[in-house]
């Protein structure tokens, strides 16, 4: 296994290199778009609303691999352009990111109880103070968990971007297959790697979790 | 210190129940402690979100005689940021607000051990029990050294074992002069704590009495039903109804009243007490006798047995004739840490209210009445 491994370093690492930077763009483009989404549906306004929700049923019917599909063949198709597939992937998988980030933003938004800010403000803070020192620090640990939850799906979904001929892990691992053919140890080797990020990131979201739970 | 001018709200009006408050007006002075009382849904969580600005009134005016008048507010819910531990729950707000950017850890560590909640200090707010939470909302509230402190039924959600350390410490805030409006159903809470009792019925203030008046000499219907209703639930209060019952509750205090004690008796009315004695009442006098135990009364009018006791045994009979030319129907004993209400309409009553808090108030204001009372002839 580490023998293939050194073999085709150069390979594996440009593949893993790949992935995280569409993870990493997919992250930066996503959570703050989904927070901002997430915080103007729930306090500001109700069309928004309408649309997080729609969006999310949206998003809940079509799978993410018909949409990168379609949005990699039938729209460019119909738009006449050419997009790099991994910019096709990074559009199709921020859009679902954003739209889940935000869900969840506006969910927990509706659930804080509304008397931690009431307190605040009965007491002589102003909004301003209200919504910085009590609200989002206590939104900051309620969404964390599921926030990073959502990004460990996001890196799972970047696999399907293999299809699209993006060169990120998977597709880099099946090229090496085919040319040795040495499948036990090179989907071993894929294995490790999605477990050296994910069990470490798996272990803080549980962390998290639990003190979510206690704390809030 | 605090106008409050015909202000309404209303939040729906099905069928013939009310929502909300309707033309209520009442003025509040520095340091009095006013108890809102009515059944649930009576308007006065709605009242004192109003109060604190968390809703608007419909219409009317809310005013402070002083513009810098500030004020607390404590509800219901456990409301700890749970963010924060005990003693950043308690130093956020002054800190924030202080314009020397100060530390207030000093002032709220000495608050937390005079509450005996020092060891707290580091915990969040999931470490505490519910009664520990309440009094720290408390202390918070306090650490903001407001004018008024508003606390609606901040033990609603605790048990009775809980309940009482909250009211302590309320009762505790009250003495240290702090000016409080507080929705409550402990009857026994309000008469030993309230200045006044403000009574809404349906979002009206129908009754805005000093707390004496209210809970003895009460003639509104609905009020003195909801006290019965009311006195049922709360563990210090005791209600015997009818004639066996209240028969029974004075031969057995007679015989369990310690030897040679007194017992203090305002608004007696003649010889009202006598009938629903009946014949057991010369049992109650025999044994009274034998314990030495002696009768002090104020009273509005007195008939042929105050004259006979008076002259058989003055020296277990003091009765004083107060300069008043009213009969209210009812009227209160008092005898160790247990103050009584009797009622003589339709069948008799008597409330039992066992706290010690409440015997003295009532003591002191026996006393005023005895010395403004005419010696008895």
């Amino acid at each position: 296994m580490f023998k293939i491994l050194l073999e085709y370093q150069n390979l594996f690492l440009g593949g893993f290199l790949t992935t995280l930077k569409l993870i990493g763009i997919i992250a930066l483009i996503g959570i703050p778009l989904g927070i901002l989404f997430g915080v103007v549906a729930s306090r500001y306004s109700n069309t928004m609303k309408q649309i997080l929700k729609s969006l999310k049923f949206f998003t809940k019917i079509v799978p993410v691999l018909v949409l990168l599909f379609w949005l990699h063949y039938p729209l460019q198709g119909l738009l006449n352009i050419v997009i790099d597939p991994f910019w096709t992937t990074i559009l199709a998988l921020s859009f679902v990111n954003t739209i889940a980030v935000g869900y969840l933003v506006y969910t927990e938004l509706e659930l804080l109880p509304k008397s931690y800010y009431e307190a605040g403000v009965t007491l002589g803070l102003n909004k301003k103070q209200a919504i910085t020192n009590i609200e989002l620090p206590i939104l900051k640990r309620r969404i964390s968990p599921g926030i990073l939850l959502l990004q460990a799906t996001m890196l799972e979904y970047t696999l399907f971007a293999s299809l699209i001929s993006v060169s990120e892990l998977f597709r880099v691992s099946q090229t090496i297959n085919s040319m040795v053919y040495q499948p036990v140890p090179i989907y071993s080797l894929l294995v490790l790697f999605f477990m050296l990020i994910l069990i470490p990131l798996h272990l803080y979201i549980n962390h998290l979790q639990k003190k979510t739970i206690k704390y809030v | 210190m605090f106008n409050v001018k015909n202000i309404t709200k209303k939040y729906s009006d099905v069928g013939n129940v009310y929502r909300g408050y309707k033309d209520v007006s009442f003025r509040i002075k520095k340091g009095e402690v006013i108890c809102i009382l009515g059944e649930s849904g009576s308007g006065k969580s709605a009242l004192l979100k109003s109060l604190v600005d968390l809703e608007k009134p419909d219409n009317g005016s809310i005013s402070f005689e002083d513009n810098t008048t500030t004020s607390s507010y404590v509800s219901q819910e456990y409301t700890l940021w749970p963010h924060l531990t005990v003693l950043e729950n308690m130093t956020l707000v002054p800190e924030l607000n202080s314009s020397t950017k100060q530390s207030f850890r000093i002032e709220a560590m000495e608050l937390l051990e005079r509450f005996n909640l020092l060891s707290h200090a580091g915990n969040y707010p999931h470490e505490l029990s519910g009664g520990q939470k309440q009094r720290v909302a408390l202390l918070r509230a306090v650490m903001t050294k407001p004018d008024i402190l508003f606390l609606d039924e901040v033990t609603s959600a605790l048990d009775p074992e809980l309940t009482k350390s909250v009211l302590d410490m309320v009762r505790v805030l009250a003495k240290d002069g702090y000016t409080m409006i507080l929705v409550t159903h402990h009857l026994s809470f309000a008469m030993s704590v309230a200045h006044r009792i403000f009574f809404l019925d349906q979002g009206e203030l129908v009754a805005d009495q000093d707390s004496v008046s209210f809970f003895s000499k009460q003639i509104n219907p609905k009020i003195k039903s909801f006290i019965t209703e009311i006195a049922r639930k709360d563990e210090n209060i005791s209600v015997y109804k009818g004639r066996e019952q209240f028969q029974a509750y004075h031969l057995n205090l007679m015989r369990h009243l310690p030897e040679g004690s007194a017992v203090y008796v305002a608004g007696a009315v003649a010889d009202s007490w006598y009938e629903p004695m009946g014949d057991l009442y010369d049992t109650y006098e025999k044994i009274r006798h034998e314990r030495n135990i002696s009768w002090n009364m104020v009273m509005y009018a007195h008939g042929k047995n105050e004259q006979r006791l008076v002259s058989e045994k003055p020296e277990l009979n003091q009765f004083k004739l107060m300069s008043r030319n009213i009969q209210n129907p009812a009227n209160y004993n008092v005898f160790g840490d247990t103050v009584i209400t009797q009622i003589f309409e339709d069948e008799p009553t008597i409330i039992e209210i066992k706290n010690q808090n409440i015997a003295d108030a009532y003591m002191r204001f026996f006393e005023e009445l005895w010395r403004a009372s005419e010696a008895f002839k």
